[in-house]
């Protein structure tokens, strides 16, 4: 059984209670992904999985079913996701912890199209708790992605 | 601390457990509530065991399938708003996006002392007595308490469902199959709360049958403490069949406050014959908390749930008579 | 592309790294794994701890107990943490629930947390825990100072003003506990060194006072870490530079980021094993190996003319202590927001069997201006007057109890834009019905916060070829201090920002002020600004002597740096490259002291804060359709921190209103919702219409005109929604947080109910 992580194929960890965040973080030094409880009460710890975000601290690395793509993985090297420029132009963090499991979330909440309004946005985004309160830039970041993307889809 | 093993097929052997999504599972499995000896994954049986389909005017919702999935899904928002707003306001996207409806309907309850994994706990540890009476009961169940157990159902899809008077196909591990009502699912605490539902171990749920959805008020009201992402401190699904400007048909259950989703039958008759006014939908609310049985903390609850119901009637009320007037706002 | 802030590309990244994301390759080893073991009751001792199921597992390395943990010396904590009163692991007494009781060390986290659960605790149960103030009337006692705030305080004849005071009101309101909950639970490196000092991983809010307690717990020099002035002037001795602190971004703070704890159990147990450990805390354990803001119940009483003048301030808090010297300062600023004829402040501490309490954003003083507003709001209502206008009748155009003049006040400015923005005198009627049949309500309240500067110590190097170095062991953790400072740096030397480098590494020559309290900024930019003007003052006087120079024989006068030239007041101008070029680096050590709003001029920031809210009549849930600040917080230095400063505590006053409360068990004593699912934080969907406006800039002698920004924006919020659901409601809130459950009391003071009411 192997699992694929941003492309790469790893084989599943031994012990089947190991967390995908915790196979990530502890075995594969993948570490952008955040833990803030480990318990799926605060999203930190948000990725995809066939494009869908999850939380990698509830699902088994044994039985994740489908590839996972984490905030190492949106981008190749050197660029940045529309959605991470939008992060930096925005400000949408502070201290940054919340801040790759924002964008990965940000990213599928486009993806499902949840963005027709900052009401919409806002709810679709209450699965990532930031502590800094960058909640109001977060949804202006958002929104701007989006426009982003629809004008060049034009 | 023994490593459980992993089966991708077959049925839970003693000891063992099914996992779906895996979100209460493996928070509790975290917390040392819950030590299987062995998981079988019910992902590999995904493709048979998901999906939503017509079922004679009604609709078959696999075990398997999202929360999320159930949620886009145009006929559960169309024809069941009590059900889409269960779904739709509950955890959060991406729990949702891993939640299955089975596993939803047997998650645990959230009772602090039930996951601090060593407080005293009939539920967690029979026999050893219940910290939540006399403690921190803030957010524990009013309604079908015993004097071994007040903690309650937390979930919000199985408060719908009961309203609505689904049932669920269950599989034992010989592979007979039966089907019972999603009321029936969930037993009182009682002497024994440890014993949550009526299943038997290894009992598989693989669907979900909605009936024909008669209906035409119906919703889901959820109160809690923060506008998302928390579990409800009271809830109420509702729904209503008029006949002229009176109820001629009401359904009401309280989730939330109650040791299981809390079916308000006798509260529903006095409403049948009635004009439904706020006035009206208070007193109903009232009615459907007459058991209730709070402690001195938690003297507040009796009145919100009292004013879920409420607000559930009258908004059910008014999307009946607004899809009659003929703009269909829906909820 | 790098945003706004200098890190922020690593952020947006996931490459920004936090002490658990520490790999081999960035610490050069691979530490073992330790987690924490802890009691889940209050009081008693520790009987037995039974480790050798713990042992026995693969990977486990040690379980360390009071029993063989190391001895650890006596701290003094400045910033009131519990290690100063209490040490971990230094007896089997058991002080508090949650108490760390046993380490376990295992070199992988699933092997720590199998040890974890394998231990087995005896514990003779004590008497039972007092933990809430309701229990704690024998444990009151009244107190001269609580914390860095007074404990008592009067002006006039308080009593007797009330007694004659042509209106009056008397209300007791209760605030509850709750945690900080940072999203970084926190993690700590240690590692031994062959010198016999210690190198320690960590994420701290006060470098060089984080430093000494570690120094002072293993024996070292009791002062290591503070530089060598300070030293010496304490100790007549040098640092000796044995405890090498390694400070990292921080995934948040507001008033405690790592456990001071776990600043000593990383250490103690890379002891024993004789190798490096990393120690994490898992979430639950945050609750209570941290801090939290202790619960307070103040009774206010406040006396007015009938022209709504402020004749009396009656203030009596109790104040819950926990194991630390800590004590929420209640009392600190109250007294400072209005003018008024007479006020009596009385504060009782009660000293519970609960982990130490500490800092929060806006201690003492978001609980006390909750009380001071809600009772202005009753004071207005029994006057029949607008509660804006209660507060500018009752504006303090000299601090009120000093009658210094203020350095710096817009608070004027703040009512009046925050009262444009939301249309305060154009609202509605308080409970009228909005289109979607919910009622709408308005709030204001005032907001303050004082003005402190810590001390601290920069040493700023120009070198030859024109580039700025800075050291100073400052902390970021999303308050943006790189930024700010490197942005301060560049404007202080004229140099461009990419000349400018801020270390933050401790060393012996600098001391970093402590991100606390708003304070960080402007401590540390004095101290730069300090040296940087030391610097330029010995460059004139070099080249008033040198010939070569345009400044030769000139008048001696005050030289400043502007783009990139050196220049006189009278306009004789060089440039500094061609300076440094010639004289050679420059370097100088800058100072700034410690003041708390104690110089010629009072200090402190202010606002206004107004509140419009929806609320169904009959669930009475709540929606803050728009929350509006205006702020008046000096220079703001870079705008879009400053307003991420600003709307975040803007947040956490709303989680303080609506949701923020941390239960305990009084059995127990055990926090018992110690999990962010249940100890609630706003989401993004609690939060609406927002909005941050700045006043007041540019004014008031202070060089560096900065106030703290990220404290007073929490102040004001909860009073103005409170308000706000008086407003629509008639209910009158006194609790926080203001939940379902408090939310139906105060309607059901109401006859008759409000539901009724709306049906009709
Ligand atoms: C932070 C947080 C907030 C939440 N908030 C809400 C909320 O607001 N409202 C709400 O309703 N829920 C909420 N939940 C609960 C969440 O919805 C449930 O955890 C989820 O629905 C469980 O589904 P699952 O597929 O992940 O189940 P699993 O965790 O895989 O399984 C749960 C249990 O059901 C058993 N099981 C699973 N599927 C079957 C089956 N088909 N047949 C027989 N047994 C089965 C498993 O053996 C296990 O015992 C929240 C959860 C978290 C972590
Ligand atoms: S209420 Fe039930 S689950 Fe909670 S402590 Fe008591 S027995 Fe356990
Ligand atoms: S770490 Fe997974 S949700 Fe918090
Ligand atoms: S940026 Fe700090 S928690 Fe979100």
């Amino acid at each position: 059984m192997m699992l694929t992580i941003n492309g790469t194929d790893h084989p599943i960890p031994d012990d089947i209670r190991r967390t995908l965040l915790d196979f990530m973080r502890e075995d594969l030094g993948l570490v952008g992904t955040k833990k803030g409880c480990d318990h799926g009460q605060c999203g930190a710890c948000t990725v995809h999985v066939d494009g869908r975000r999850i939380l990698s601290c509830l699902q088994l690395a044994a039985t994740v079913p489908g590839a996972v793509t984490t905030i190492e993985g949106i981008v190749t090297e050197g660029d940045l996701h529309p959605m991470q420029a939008a992060f930096l132009e925005h400000d949408a963090y502070q201290c940054g912890y919340c801040t790759p499991g924002q964008i990965m979330s940000a990213i599928a909440c486009v993806n499902e199209g949840h963005i027709r309004s900052d009401r919409e946005i806002a709810e679709w985004m209450s699965g990532n708790l930031c502590r800094c309160a960058a909640y109001t830039q977060i949804r202006a970041a958002i929104r701007a992605c989006t426009l982003q993307t629809a004008e060049a889809s034009t | 601390m023994s490593r459980p093993i992993l089966h991708r097929q077959g049925a839970p052997a003693a000891a063992e457990s099914w996992i779906a999504g895996g979100t209460n599972l493996v928070d509790l499995m975290k917390l040392g509530i819950e030590q299987p000896a062995g998981l079988v994954d019910l992902g590999p049986r995904r493709a048979t065991l998901s999906g939503i389909a017509d079922a004679d005017g009604g609709l078959t919702l696999g075990a398997m399938t999202t929360l999320a999935e159930t949620e886009r899904d145009l006929r559960i928002q169309r024809d069941y708003p009590a059900v889409h707003l269960a779904l739709a306001l509950a955890a959060s996207p991406q729990i949702r996006e891993m939640a299955t409806l089975g596993g939803n309907l047997l998650q645990r309850t959230r009772c602090t002392y039930f996951r601090d994994g060593h407080s005293p706990c009939n539920k967690r540890a029979p026999g050893t007595g219940c910290s939540a009476i006399g403690g921190d009961d803030a957010a524990l169940a009013i309604l079908g308490t015993s004097e071994n157990c007040m903690a309650n159902y937390p979930g919000d899809l199985a408060v719908a469902l009961v309203m609505l008077g689904a049932d669920m196909s269950v599989e034992d591990r010989d592979g007979r199959r039966r089907r019972i009502a999603v009321q029936d699912l969930y037993r009182l605490p009682g002497a024994t709360p440890n014993h949550e539902t009526t299943l038997a171990h290894g009992d598989l749920i693989t669907a979900i049958h909605l009936p024909v959805p008669t209906w035409t008020g119906q919703t889901y009201v959820k109160l809690r403490d923060r506008a998302s992402y928390a579990f409800a401190s009271a809830s109420a699904a509702v729904a209503l069949e008029f006949d002229g400007s009176k109820v001629s048909s009401a359904r009401i259950t309280i989730g939330g406050l109650a040791t299981v989703p809390w079916r308000c039958a006798a509260a529903e008759g006095r409403l049948i014959g009635r004009v439904l006014d706020e006035r009206t939908a208070m007193e109903t609310g009232r009615a459907c908390l007459a058991e209730a049985t709070p402690s001195p903390t938690q003297d507040h609850k009796v009145e919100l749930g009292a004013r879920a119901v409420a607000k559930a009637l009258v908004v059910a009320s008014h999307m009946h008579f607004s899809i009659k007037a003929g703009h269909s706002d829906g909820p | 592309m790098r945003g706004h802030r200098i890190e922020g590309a690593d952020k947006v990244r996931g490459r920004a790294l936090f002490v658990d994301d520490l790999r081999d390759s960035d610490l050069g080893f691979v530490p073992l794994i330790a987690l924490a073991v802890t009691t889940p009751v209050g009081s008693g001792t520790v009987r037995a701890i039974r480790s050798a199921d713990a042992l026995a597992i693969p990977g486990v390395r040690a379980v360390i107990t009071h029993e063989n943990a190391p001895r650890l010396r006596k701290v003094i904590s400045l910033s009131m943490s519990e290690p100063g009163t209490r040490l971990p692991l230094q007896s089997a007494r058991i002080d508090y629930a949650g108490q760390i009781v046993a380490l376990v060390i295992a070199d992988t986290l699933q092997a720590a947390r199998d040890g974890v659960a394998s231990v087995g605790l005896e514990i003779d149960a004590g008497s039972a825990p007092v933990v809430i103030l309701a229990d704690a009337k024998a444990r009151l006692k009244s107190v001269k100072r609580a914390g860095i705030g007074p404990g008592r305080s009067r002006k006039g004849d308080a009593d007797a003003a009330l007694a004659g005071a042509a209106v009056t009101t008397d209300d007791t309101f209760h605030n509850a506990a709750h945690h900080q909950n940072p999203i970084e639970p926190g993690a700590v490196v240690a590692r031994w060194d062959p010198d016999g000092g210690v190198t320690v991983h960590a994420a701290v809010q006060w470098h060089h006072v984080d430093t000494m307690m570690i120094g002072q717990a293993f024996g070292f020099g009791w002062s290591d870490g503070l530089p060598g002035f300070l030293n010496r002037v304490l100790r007549k001795n040098r640092s000796e530079g044995k405890v090498r602190l390694n400070n990292h971004f921080s995934g948040g703070a507001f008033g405690r980021n790592i456990s001071y704890q776990a600043l000593l159990l990383a250490p103690m147990a890379a002891k024993v094993v004789g190798a490096p450990v990393k120690f994490i805390h898992t979430r639950r354990d945050t609750f209570s190996l941290m801090s939290h803001r202790s619960e307070a119940r103040q009774r206010l009483r406040l006396g007015g003319a009938a022209d709504g003048r402020l004749a009396a301030i009656v203030l009596e808090p109790d104040i819950a202590k926990g194991a630390a010297a800590f004590v929420e300062p209640v009392g600190e600023m109250p007294m400072q927001l209005y003018a008024h004829k007479t006020h009596r402040l009385t504060s009782q501490v009660a000293s519970l069997d609960l982990p130490g309490a500490g800092w929060m954003r806006g201690p003492g003083v978001a609980y006390a201006i909750f009380a001071l507003e809600q009772g202005m709001d009753r004071l207005a209502a029994e006057l029949r007057m607008d509660p804006l206008d209660i507060r500018l009748i009752n504006h303090a155009d000299v601090h009120p109890v000093s009658t210094k003049p203020w350095e710096a006040k817009a608070l004027r400015e703040a009512y009046d834009a925050g009262a444009a923005a939301i249309g305060w005198r154009d609202r509605p009627k308080g409970g009228t019905m909005r289109p979607d049949g919910r009622l709408t309500g308005y709030g204001m309240a005032s907001a303050i916060d004082l003005g402190r500067q810590f001390p601290a110590t920069a040493h700023v190097t120009l070198t030859a070829d024109a580039r700025v170095d800075v050291s100073l062991a400052v902390s970021e953790m999303g308050q943006g201090l790189l930024t700010g400072l490197t942005g301060l740096i560049s404007e202080m030397t004229g140099l461009p920002t990419d000349r400018v480098e801020l270390r933050r590494s401790a060393t012996t020559e600098s001391y970093a002020a402590g991100s606390i309290g708003s304070t960080g900024t402007y401590s540390n930019a004095a101290a730069i600004l300090d040296a940087v003007q030391r610097i330029t003052a010995g460059l004139l006087v070099k080249a008033r002597k040198d010939r070569a120079s345009p400044f030769y024989g000139r008048p001696s006068g005050l030289a400043r740096l502007m783009s990139d030239h050196l220049v006189l007041g009278d306009g004789t101008r060089a440039p500094l490259a061609d300076l440094l070029a010639r004289y050679g680096a420059q370097s100088a050590s800058g100072r700034a002291g410690l003041t708390f709003g104690a110089s010629a001029k009072a200090k402190a920031s202010f606002g206004a804060v107004f509140c419009e809210m929806a609320v169904d009549a009959v669930t009475l849930d709540i929606e803050v359709v728009r929350l509006i600040g205006a702020y008046d917080c000096g220079r703001v230095l870079q705008p879009a921190i400053a307003q991420a400063q600003l709307r975040g505590a803007m947040i956490m006053g709303l989680g303080q209103a609506l949701m923020e409360e941390t239960r305990l068990d009084r059995r127990t004593g055990a926090w018992t919702n110690a999990e962010l699912g249940e100890a609630l934080i706003p989401t993004q969907a609690d939060v609406g219409h927002l909005e941050a406006i700045t006043v007041g800039a540019l004014s008031g002698a202070n060089p560096l005109n900065f106030k703290g920004i990220a404290e007073t924006a929490i102040v004001g919020v909860a009073p103005a929604i409170a308000s706000a659901f008086a407003d629509a409601t008639g209910g009158q809130i006194r609790s926080l947080p203001m939940t379902h459950k408090e939310r139906l009391r105060a309607v059901r003071d109401l006859e008759p109910t409000t539901l009724k009411e709306s049906a009709e």
